[in-house]
């Protein structure tokens, strides 16, 4: 049991530095991206490759590079991997698209990076993808598996920990507020000197990074990657998180990922199986996902922690702590 | 400040089309440092896509603008913005889930502060110079009598409060040149000599202004030069007065009559 709540709250850790990602992109700059899943195959893929010996697949099958580095190395690899592959369509993309066209043409690139990924079989070995990681440092570690289970948990905490940080110093900056104008306006961005095509590149990078850390993480999770491990719907799972927890409040980020991404589908595993139909409760998951988030739109569209409004009016010790009929009224 | 009667804008021979349509022909105007110039003219006469092609949120197909020595023609807004022109629009345009201080912390000048990187390893200098901003804003909204209001959502705002915070936020931007689209519009008529006398407060504070307005008798209390402006030209310049009595303005705009059935 401990185990499996371990690996569960670790793959939750490795879901909010994805979420944390999209949030950047959606919440702070206000870019509709379908795509963001492709982002975290490709940091899977490439962080898997950079880690892995050369392949010696059978038939005419293999995935390129097997540089047989460390995890590190990898982790940094797909972590660029995935910010320059959101350079390049972000750079083509945000040019002259706006909302919706936007978020079309991510969609398209998404199902053709899956298109590609599967049927070639000389990239990323195909369907069968890329498989055979070890665990990351337990070669000097040497730790038994349930001992590793701790260790993987720490490492994707303390992972989860410095993007968080790092987050909020962007968030909190005149940076961070620049993103937030441009969702709000972006012409009047502009009217004020911002370079709105620049300044949404730079949120789509941001959330590329992130999207390539939480790949490496996930493929070193599951020691495989391949075509079955991700889906360009699971984008949508990620903004089910968004939305319940809060737009744009890395908090709420991190409560709705935890509770969208892991307590309603490992509290829904444990019902009983209803005898002749297996699919039932995997298709009700995503049936009460879809709940979820109508509910959420409908009841609280801010979510439960909306994005925090900032103070200028210095708050004294006296006042604060009370509310009085005065200091609502002023 | 610099001699008053020196040009700071000057457009020659300004032009654009939009597929068949000439929304500007043959624009040619020149705003002296530290004037109220108008821009009048009947609906559709070009003076909104005049503004676009002034302030880069356009490209002409023809001619030149030049602002304090440089040609600027084609830039994109944003490099216009930054040399010092700032436009606003026929709506308000507040950055509506920001707050009103927000607000004007973004209008002010940035000179570098919003770069990613800066958030990182500057942080000392970016809290001190938001210190000095926010010290800025305070004393600006306080004089626009949105003091009360700074901690609130902009989107909140009532629509002669909104305008207000647009001219806190050109007043905390700091520009040598305003474009003010249609100021007026949305604003109740208590509130207008309100506005007249905050952009009489933004000239005082160096400022140029070219405003494009509807409302006549309160250009002509705004401005003492005024511009007509009609089928995409320019067809008169001067003050009210001489306007009154000009045929050609009388046919395109004033005496309402019709030159183009």
């Amino acid at each position: 049991m401990l185990q499996y709540l371990l690996s569960a709250i670790s793959i939750g850790s490795i879901a909010c530095i994805l979420t944390l990602g999209l949030n950047v992109r959606w919440g702070w700059a206000g870019e509709l991206d379908l795509a963001f899943y492709a982002y975290v195959a490709i940091g899977a893929y490439m962080g898997s490759v950079i880690i892995l010996p050369p392949s010696h697949e059978p038939g005419g099958s293999a995935w390129i590079l097997g540089l047989h580095q460390p995890f590190l190395v990898g982790l940094i690899g797909g972590a660029i991997s995935a910010a320059a592959a959101s350079l390049i369509i972000g750079a083509l993309a945000l040019r002259k698209l706006r909302g919706d066209y936007f978020a079309i043409t991510t969609v398209a690139f998404s199902l053709i990076i899956t298109a590609i990924l599967t049927q070639e079989k000389q990239i990323f070995n195909g369907f069968n993808g890329v498989y055979g990681l070890s665990q990351p440092f337990n070669d000097i570690l040497k730790l038994d598996p349930d001992t590793y289970l701790w260790f993987f948990f720490g490492m994707c905490l303390v992972i989860l920990g410095i993007v968080y940080f790092v987050l909020n110093l962007l968030y909190n900056s005149p940076f961070g507020r620049t993103l937030r104008a441009i969702r709000e306006d972006e012409t009047a961005a502009a009217a004020f000197g911002r370079n709105v095509y620049l300044d949404k590149l730079k949120a789509y990078v941001i959330g590329g990074v992130c999207a390539g850390i939480g790949g490496v993480l996930f493929a070193e999770y599951l020691s495989a990657w391949n075509p079955s491990s991700w889906a360009t719907v699971e984008t949508f799972l990620l903004y089910t998180a968004i939305f319940l927890g809060g737009q744009a409040n890395a908090r709420g980020v991190l409560v709705g990922t935890l509770l969208a991404l892991v307590f309603v589908p490992e509290v829904t595993r444990f019902l009983p199986d209803v005898p002749g139909h297996p699919d039932l409760f995997p298709a009700l998951r995503n049936i009460a996902s879809g709940l979820l988030i109508l509910g959420v739109l409908w009841f609280r569209p801010a979510g439960i922690f909306p994005e925090p409004r900032p103070r200028d009016i210095p708050r004294t010790p006296s006042d604060t702590p009370r509310v009085t009929a005065q200091s609502v009224n002023v | 400040m610099s001699d008053a009667t020196s040009p700071l804008l000057e457009v020659r021979g300004l032009r654009r089309h939009f597929g068949g349509v000439q929304a500007v022909t043959n624009l040619n105007l020149t705003v002296r440092e530290g004037e109220i110039l108008g821009l009048i003219g009947p609906n559709g006469a070009g003076k909104s896509t005049a503004l676009d092609l002034i302030s880069g949120f356009k490209a002409p197909d023809a001619g030149t603008v030049k602002f304090a020595g440089t040609e600027i023609q084609g830039w994109p807004a944003h490099r216009v913005s930054g040399h010092g022109l700032i436009r606003t629009f026929q709506s308000p345009r507040e950055w509506a889930r920001l707050t009103v201080m927000d607000n004007m912390l973004i209008a002010a000048k940035q000179e570098g502060r919003d770069k990613a990187w800066r958030a990182l390893f500057t942080r000392p200098s970016l809290a001190q110079a938001e210190q000095v901003d926010r010290q800025k804003a305070r004393e600006l909204l306080e004089r626009f009598g949105l003091s009360r209001l700074r901690d609130d959502y902009a989107g909140t705002l009532s629509g002669g409060q909104k305008r207000l915070l647009e001219f806190s936020r050109i007043a905390m931007a700091r520009p040598r040149m305003v474009l003010l689209d249609e100021p007026l519009a949305g604003v109740n008529p208590v509130l207008q000599t309100g506005i007249l006398a905050a952009i009489r407060d933004l000239n005082q504070d160096g400022i140029t202004v070219l405003l494009i307005e509807h409302n006549l008798p309160w250009v002509e209390e705004a401005c003492a030069n005024i511009v007509v402006m009609a089928q995409g030209a320019d067809i008169a310049t001067g003050s009210m007065d001489t306007h009154r009595t000009n045929k050609a303005v009388i046919d395109a705009y004033l005496g309402e009559v019709a030159t183009n059935v």
